[in-house]
């Protein structure tokens, strides 16, 4: 066989933890000010910063020409993780990796976009930003426009493009980058449906040729429709490797994507948090499904907050959509502060099982997402009575039905 | 495949290794990078190029009151009119000001590129100091046309009005490199900057030709001081002292080293920290 394109070897990496927390920037006035008032304790705090927390751990993998990898796991597996590794844009703490080949990777839609340049001139500084040479852009720029339907916006500032139209022009850009290896984290989460299916077919025609695709994704339908083979990381560590469909029933059937009550830390915001889990025991069919979800600012104003859920079955099908536009301008947030903001869908009749969500935070050009947090139970005894049958509810919402003899002739 | 080139991520490399080159070959992403800086400054200001001019001539202006031959206090400038002889240093202080301010924040205001994408990290703030360029530009247009009005001779000189620029450019960036990485760990560092530029002007020959002997030694510690009796060489043909200008080239240039150096041994972290 040939030399692998990708060689990874041992990959590891670690962050350091403070007081249980992942480590996080300072003021230099804080840390000038504590080592003459706490002598003791600052150098305490040293030592404690040894402690060490491993992301990613003992990743061995070779990737060869023309394959489509497909990498899945649990939020903070570390998948991210490995990507940002594979795109240099952090450095592991031990291990190697060789690359035979031009990297190109996608860790987000729209890269450097700025809202007040317009489409073209946003399709030039991206695809730079993105690795493309001027002559590339050039050469290419028909197409990508083609691609993206924003042929009549081009000399609009993409501030007024809709988000729509946003991600459209990015994934545009994207996609007609032609590295040896491409790697990507999950855009195609963005985006309506007919686009979403464009995507996956330009991804599948990039692999088809003959160049090598790392794709990371919650949703196992697209992984199989797209991956040739896949890699499962379970804490930081290859749990399985192997043919697509094998590694994903095998993910499937431990109870893969099974979150938790979520924390999570970013640039933007200093933490997000689901505050209650929505059970509905027992219900009746009216009840409403009620969410909290709480956020804390970080060091900076944040101006017109947005915040999309999305609330998806077990068969990762979406289900139930809470979108911006009901928070009108979106909402501000002084730094350091606290909110919380409540999502009622009333009664909605969902069918019973599991569900889990997703939820975006952030302004049109920065945001987070967080995904497959264990959003709620449904047991749905009371809407049928009779709790062998529930067993057998194939359909996502059961509204409330009747049925009876009509006619009899 | 034809040459296949291997590229090999590994943890730390210990080796003594500025990315010159990268930097090199990154070269039309930097172009971008300062036609992002230039063109969103100009969308976004009413003003537009007058900015670049309004900077320098107001504190020119002010700095006119206080020690013009008719001001406050008389600032002995060896004949020269004050406004023409503090504007050609004020100039190029204003280059070198805005573009330590913008440079050692550039890390910061373009979190999403670096824990994003791969590239140069050098690149942005080297972009603040280049896109600085044109402002610096126009201002001095603005002075060669000044000199056509005040009583002053242009000499030959003139024609190396580049090494002042260049030299600020270096020094600039130096720092530039420096601080921002500084600034990615410690976000406090950017109140800091602009109260230590501000101390550079005066601590500066910008706007006094004569300081008394016991502190001349400043001068020989100052980057600053050398680029700036330069630059007034070049324009008003005054007398420069080139140990100074040695002096000023040999820390300007270790500056940028280290600066450099600084900021790409913390370089694959950033996007860990921001």
């Amino acid at each position: 066989m040939a030399e692998p394109l990708l060689e990874i070897k041992g990959i590891g990496k670690s962050y350091r933890l403070v007081h249980g927390h992942a480590h996080e920037y300072k003021r230099l006035s804080e840390s000038l000010v504590n080592v003459f008032t706490h002598p003791i304790r600052t150098a305490k705090d040293v030592r404690k910063t040894k402690e060490r927390f491993w992301a990613l751990r003992d990743v061995n993998l070779s990737i060869y020409k023309g394959e489509a990898i497909g990498i899945i796991g649990a939020n903070g597996a570390g998948k991210s993780t490995l990507l940002k590794i594979l795109s240099q844009v952090t450095r592991p703490t031990e291990g190697e990796v060789l690359i035979r080949g031009r990297v190109g990777s996608l860790l987000e839609v729209g890269t450097g976009f700025h809202p007040e340049l317009t489409g073209m001139e946003n399709i030039y500084l991206n695809g730079s930003i993105l690795g493309m040479k001027r002559t590339e852009i050039d050469r290419k720029f028909d197409d990508i426009v083609k691609f993206s339907e924003v042929e009549k916006f081009l000399d609009t500032p993409v501030k007024r493009y809709s988000s729509g139209m946003y991600v459209r022009l990015a994934f545009a850009i994207a996609a007609h980058l032609e590295p040896e290896i491409l790697i990507v984290d999950e855009v195609l989460a963005v985006g309506d449906a007919q686009f979403q299916k464009k995507c996956l077919g330009k991804m599948k025609d990039v692999s088809e040729r003959g160049r090598t695709v790392l794709y990371v994704s919650h949703n196992m339908k697209t992984v199989e429709a797209l991956c040739d083979r896949t890699v499962l990381l379970e804490q930081g560590r290859i749990a399985k490797v192997g043919p697509t469909s094998e590694v994903t029933q095998y993910y499937l059937g431990m109870g893969g994507g099974q979150g938790e009550i979520f924390r999570i830390t970013s640039p933007v915001l200093k933490w997000v948090g689901l505050i209650n889990r929505g059970e509905l025991n027992d219900n009746t069919p009216d009840q409403d499904l009620e969410f909290i979800i709480e956020m804390q600012a970080g060091s900076d104003d944040l101006h017109r907050l947005q915040m999309d859920l999305y609330l998806y079955n077990d068969k990762d099908v979406m289900v139930l959509e809470a979108r911006e536009k009901y928070l009108d301008d979106g909402f501000d947030m002084k730094p350091g502060e606290r909110i919380r903001i409540k999502v009622v869908f009333k009664s909605p009749k969902l069918a019973p099982g599991r569900y889990h969500m997703s939820v975006k935070v952030g302004t049109l050009f920065t945001y987070i997402w967080v995904e497959r947090l264990d959003a709620c139970n449904i047991i749905g005894k009371a809407y049928f009575g009779n709790a062998l049958f529930f067993e057998n509810v194939r359909s996502t919402v059961i509204p409330e039905y009747s049925m009876t003899v009509d006619k009899r002739e | 495949m034809a040459e296949t080139k291997i590229k090999v991520i590994r943890p730390r490399s210990s080796r003594l290794d500025l990315g010159l080159n990268e930097i090199w070959e990154y070269r039309e992403l930097l172009y971008f990078l300062v036609w992002k800086d230039v063109k969103i400054r100009y969308k976004q200001s009413v003003v537009g190029a007058a900015w670049a001019v309004i900077q320098p001539l107001f504190t020119m202006a002010i700095f006119t009151f206080l020690f013009g031959e008719t001001g406050i206090v008389n600032v002995d400038t060896g004949g020269i009119p004050y406004p023409i002889f503090s504007y050609t240093g004020l100039v190029l202080w204003t280059y070198f000001s805005n573009s330590v301010n913008h440079g050692s924040n550039s890390l910061i205001a373009n979190a999403s590129l670096v824990t994003k994408v791969y590239f140069p990290r050098a690149l942005i703030p080297l972009s603040a100091c280049v896109a600085g360029l044109l402002d610096l530009a126009i201002a001095s247009i603005i002075l060669v046309v000044m000199m056509f009005f005040f009583p002053v001779s242009i000499t030959v000189v003139i024609v190396l009005f580049l090494v002042p620029v260049i030299m600020a450019f270096v020094l600039a960036a130096g720092m530039a490199f420096w601080l921002s990485a500084v600034n990615v760990r410690y976000r406090d560092v950017v109140f800091l900057v602009p109260f230590f530029i501000q101390l550079l002007l005066f601590a500066s020959p910008i706007l006094y030709a004569t300081i008394p002997p016991s502190w001349e030694w400043t001068l020989y510690i100052n980057p600053l001081a050398g680029i700036m009796l330069l630059q007034r060489g070049v324009y008003l043909g005054t007398v420069v002292d080139w140990t100074i200008v040695g002096c000023s080239l040999v820390i300007t240039i270790v500056l940028f080293v280290v600066g450099l150096y600084y900021f790409r041994q913390y370089e694959r972290d950033f996007a860990d920290v921001i």
